[in-house]
């Protein structure tokens, strides 16, 4: 038996034997005031081109007291979530993901047999093809993949090699305070710097305020908006963690418990309104991105973590880059001329988050109306930083000490300040039998690669909406006893200040669509008292022409014990293109084309393709089978 | 002048009679056993236990369903004397004052409606309206009162061929009248009240963990016009979600119980075509929870639940009382409604449906739901003198798969369980 799988499966073995503990002596101790839920989980993956992507045990205890009456409050209550897990993932299939992943790699060009050609571009290091070597002085050529080979696929447009294994094995490319996790974290997510085993902690009290009740809970917490389900439009006061399982876990799941201060102010019934209640929000705890994975991890959702850190790699180390020459050669590049310097990650009350909405019941319609300042939990890359000339000193500059050149691909990763407005509706037609959820947000702020500007970024106002129906539907060939939930969305969005234009080569401006709407369905049905449901998430990308099915079954033989097994397909449209800014002509010195200009167009699928083709597309190659079971007591 | 007075006398007397004649009403619907005259029949007496070997004798005393039960052998019932109830006598106090006003129609379905029995008087079975007078009954009946919690609430998921147990859920169920409450202040409506709600429904469950802290909430409105308006709050997803009609009429939960069968049938009264069968005496679920032989599962301090036994365990093991009953008839005006008919036995004391027959779409009977009903002084020491019968066990026995779902009640009649913010939308968001 392979060492590793020994490792894990006494991991396991601990993990069970601490939940047979559990129950043998139960930590839940039901009574007026005090209540424990416990949950012990076990979650197997498997993608046909990687083999296992997940072994992960979980356990996880929601303990809430109830104190009852206390001083000038009428209630206080604490409430625990404690999570902890371990996914061994990394140790059963290192090849793939974990300390053995990845290997030397060379370019070739996109032409079979053409020689390769870095001269121009090396700034002096090693005329070699091999990454890592001469132009890579912090590492070898070992541990890296093509970016290319992350999507599973032979792609067009440039290819860069991304180190993927943790970074306490390889720090090439890994960005401090964003993407840097080592393989203890990668593991057991729970256990960071952020105490993220202690998933919610907080304190409830209610103050009487006349007839009408405040409310005030103060600590971690997950603090849900809107009415929506997948993705997110109003939901978005905490970041969600994308690595779990890209965008398919539940949000509960995967939303990232922030500190916050929330009041409520519940009015109940009042004028014209059957409820109104008035809510603010103050995050205090330090700013958090979304997780969007790390390079050579399972769940990379847009292939943006194997992005950033070839690109951080880039910066720190050099790198060569493939298909970057007009005929398709690969080309070398020293430290500090393209690439990702740092992730600049706020912190300090100016960068807190604050909002508030008002939310209320008015004749048989549910609405609210939503404001928050917040930090964008999706990075912008910043380009106009400083950074060398590959083409040596330029006039002026005989030292060749770093400048800013515009359309250079040098950036800084941000997250820039948002300001969102929104509202939501729900309403139930009696006549067709439905539910309908309405929710629209309109923020300023957003920021998105644009390749005809000078800094390869650009904000953008954007305005997003969502429509979805609920119908309890029976198909009676299928269950005449029981109805089938039929729930649809529709999730559009808008960008205000879209900028495209059309190049020699292609379009150059912003990546992302527009327009762009994507649709989900969801069917559900229930057998035996609720203890088989069988559903089928849909989800389709109308412009970027990609989809996903997903067919599961839970199947509850007790109250206590539920599984659930299920396959995650992706088809459709798998790549689309767009401008990868290797025309643009960053340096005075560049030979060929005129100093200082724009993209003429030309690109591939990589890297920003990847926006056109989605989160949908993006994870075409990672169809997986997937299986549950959970135990809770 | 001596015209004047005879004609003063003469109304006066008139009005005596008539204020005599409501009374008379009145008393006879809520005390319809005064001066002992209760049901009585040859076979069914106090003391006698029907099992499949007898109940052909007492096939006149049973409805349909419950017979062929007991001549399957599945269940046996024991005989109480029967017994006439005290009735919050401010509820009846309010029908004695309002029902002469009271009319079906209007913009609300009723007329006039303030509070009480709208419709004391004994049914005409030549009265086409009679059965949706009864439904009105049901709706503005005494019911919980003005407000009580069950808590806890367990719901038993059974297997009736084998009796095994696939599913437990422990919840709490709340209700409130905002209007035409004849007991609590404020009397008789709960201000601000801009819709119009007449009734509220809150339940939380807690157990088992995969459904812990699901909620429901639904909204019945005076207007009958209106359709309730219900949301559910799903634990694992942090949302509240607004229902559509479709859900009101499926399983809850897994259960065999539809939103829809709460408290014997839970939505409009225009939902359904109603039509009086007629006047009976039979068998109905009533006792004295103090005096049973109580189960010992969830048993806690100062309260046992009602035990089940018979087939599968699905029938609640409490005795029976020969009691006045109206058998009423409901046929869904939406034709995609999943069943055919109901057929409602309404107490005519208490006008509480102890037991109701379901039909599915092809007119077989497919459920037959009975909820056993205590006296408030055989119970929780808070519910003494409470003025109402207390639902204190269900069986809804799915006879076509053979399956069922049994309840066991600790119903309380304390107001500070179920206070007017827990029947807001907003408080489903605060749980977490």
């Amino acid at each position: 038996m392979k060492k590793e799988w020994k490792k894990a499966i006494a991991m396991v073995g601990v993990l069970g034997a601490l939940s047979g503990g559990l129950y043998m002596h139960p930590a839940r101790a039901d009574d007026d005031t005090l209540q424990t839920r416990n949950k012990i989980d076990e979650d197997v993956q498997f993608r046909d081109y990687t083999g296992l992507t997940k072994l992960r045990s979980l356990a996880q205890s929601d303990i809430d007291k109830d104190l009852g009456e206390r001083s000038i409050f009428s209630s206080v209550k604490l409430h625990a979530t404690l999570r902890a897990s371990y996914d061994a993932t990394e140790e059963l299939n290192s090849d793939q993901y974990g300390a053995h992943a990845g290997s030397g790699i060379s370019f070739t060009g996109s032409t079979p047999g053409s020689a390769f050609n870095g001269l121009k571009y090396a700034n002096g290091a090693a005329p070699v093809n091999l990454f890592g070597a001469g132009a890579n002085p912090g590492g070898g050529n070992f541990g890296v993949v093509p970016l290319s080979q992350t999507y599973r696929k032979s792609v067009n447009g440039i290819d860069l090699a991304v180190p993927v294994r943790p970074c306490n094995l390889d720090s090439r490319g890994c960005i401090s305070g964003y993407m840097d996790a080592n393989a203890q974290e990668l593991r057991s997510p729970e256990f960071n710097s952020r105490l993220d085993f202690l998933r919610e902690l907080y304190a409830d009290f209610e103050l009487p305020v006349g007839d009408k009740t405040l409310a005030i809970r103060v600590g971690r917490q997950q603090l849900v908006w809107g009415r929506t389900d997948l993705f997110r439009v109003l939901d978005v006061v905490n970041p969600v963690d994308l690595s779990r399982n890209n965008i398919y876990d539940e949000l509960e799941d995967i939303r990232i418990p922030m500190g916050m201060l929330r009041a409520d102010y519940r009015m109940g019934a009042i004028g014209p309104f059957d409820d109104l209640n008035i809510q603010g929000v103050w995050t205090f705890e330090d700013f958090r991105p979304n997780n969007l994975g790390q390079a050579g991890g399972t769940n990379t959702p847009l292939n943006a973590a194997n992005v950033f850190r070839a690109f951080a790699n880039c910066w720190q180390n050099g790198c060569t880059v493939n298909n970057f020459t007009p005929n398709g050669l690969p080309v070398n590049f020293g430290p500090h001329q393209i690439g990702i310097r740092q992730a600049v990650v706020p912190t300090g009350i100016a960068h807190d988050t604050f909002g508030g909405k008002i939310e209320g019941e008015l004749k048989g319609v549910g609405f609210s109306l939503n404001a928050l300042q917040y930090q964008s939990q999706m990075p912008s890359l910043r380009g106009g930083i400083a950074s060398v000339d590959p083409f040596g000193p330029p006039a002026g500059n005989p030292t060749n000490a770093a400048a800013v050149y515009p359309y250079a691909l040098a950036f800084d990763i941000h997250f820039p300040r948002v300001t969102l407005w929104g509202a939501s509706l729900d309403y139930a037609s009696d006549r067709l039998a439905t539910a309908f959820r309405l929710e629209v947000a309109y923020t300023q702020g957003e920021e998105f690669a644009n390749t005809a500007r000078s800094t390869l970024y650009s904000a953008s106002n954007v305005f997003r909406y969502v429509i979805g129906a609920d119908r309890n539907t029976f198909i009676r060939f299928l269950n005449p006893d029981t109805a089938f939930l039929i729930s649809g969305q529709i999730f559009g969005t808008h960008l205000m200040n879209y900028e495209l234009r059309q190049g020699p080569l292609g379009p150059v401006g912003m990546p992302d669509f527009q327009d762009n709407w994507i649709g989900t369905l969801l069917v559900k049905g229930w057998y035996r008292g609720q203890t088989i449901s069988p559903q089928i998430k849909f989800a389709h990308d109308f412009k970027a022409n990609a989809s996903v099915i997903e067919p599961a079954i839970d199947y509850l033989p007790s109250n206590s014990w539920k599984f659930t097994f299920g396959a995650n397909c992706k088809f459709g449209k798998d790549a689309n293109s767009f401008d990868d800014n290797s025309s643009a002509a960053p340096y005075p010195n560049m030979p060929g084309s005129p100093p200082q200009g724009a993209s003429a167009g030309w690109g591939g699928m990589l890297p920003l393709g990847m926006f056109r083709t989605g989160v949908l597309g993006m994870a075409h190659n990672e169809t997986q089978l997937f299986a549950n079971a959970s135990y809770r007591f | 002048m001596k015209l004047k007075l005879i004609a003063a006398l003469a109304a006066t007397a008139l009005g005596a009679a008539s204020a005599a004649q409501a009374e008379d009403v009145v008393q006879k619907s809520f005390f319809p056993y005064a001066g002992g005259a209760v049901p009585t029949d040859s076979f069914a007496k106090p003391g006698t236990v029907i099992d499949a070997s007898n109940v052909d004798q007492a096939k006149g005393v049973l409805d349909e369903a419950m017979y062929n039960i007991i001549k399957n052998g599945w269940y046996t019932i024991k005989i109480v004397p029967t017994e006439q109830y005290d009735i919050n006598p401010n509820y009846v106090a309010a029908t004695e004052k309002n029902y002469k006003t009271v009319s079906l129609g209007g913009p609300t379905g009723l007329t006039n409606f303030i509070a009480g029995r709208p419709f004391p008087q004994e049914p005409d079975a030549s009265d086409p309206t009679a059965g949706e007078k009864l439904a009105w009954n049901f709706k503005y009946g005494i019911n919980w009162g003005d407000t009580a919690t069950i808590t806890p609430f367990y719901w038993t998921l059974r297997n009736m061929n084998d009796g095994t147990v696939e599913r437990i859920l422990k919840m709490d169920m709340h209700f409130i009248n905002f209007m035409h409450r004849t007991k609590l202040d404020p009397i008789p409506d709960i201000t601000p009240n801009p819709s119009q709600m007449y009734r509220a429904i809150y339940v939380r469950v807690r157990e088992p963990e995969d459904v812990a802290n699901t909620q429901l909430l639904i909204h019945r409105f005076e207007d009958d016009s209106k359709r309730d308006e219900a949301w559910l709050y799903l634990g694992f997803q942090r949302r509240v979600r607004k229902l559509s009609t479709g859900q009101i009429t499926d399983s809850f939960l897994g259960s065999d119980l539809m939103i829809e069968d709460i408290e014997g049938y839970n939505s409009r009264v225009r939902d359904m075509t109603w039509k009086f069968l007629g006047t009976k005496n039979i068998l109905m679920p009533y006792y004295h929870h103090n005096e049973l032989q109580l189960d010992d599962a969830h048993a806690q301090p100062d309260y046992k639940f009602v035990a089940f036994g018979g087939k599968g365990s699905c029938f609640p093991q409490i005795t029976w009382q020969l009691r006045k009953v109206y058998e009423v008839e409901a046929v869904p005006v939406d034709p995609n409604h999943p069943i055919s008919k109901r057929i409602f036995y309404f107490d005519a004391q208490t006008m509480l449906s102890g037991r109701t027959l379901i039909y599915d779409r092809g007119g077989k009977l497919w459920k037959t739901f009975t909820i056993g009903k205590t006296s408030a002084d055989y119970h929780l020491p808070i519910n003494k003198g409470s003025g109402i019968v207390v639902d204190d066990s269900f069986s809804m026995v799915d006879l076509q798969a053979m399956h069922c779902t049994t309840g066991q009640f600790k119903g309380q009649v304390d107001p500070s369980l179920s206070p007017v913010k827990d029947f807001t939308v907003d408080n489903l968001r605060s749980v977490n």
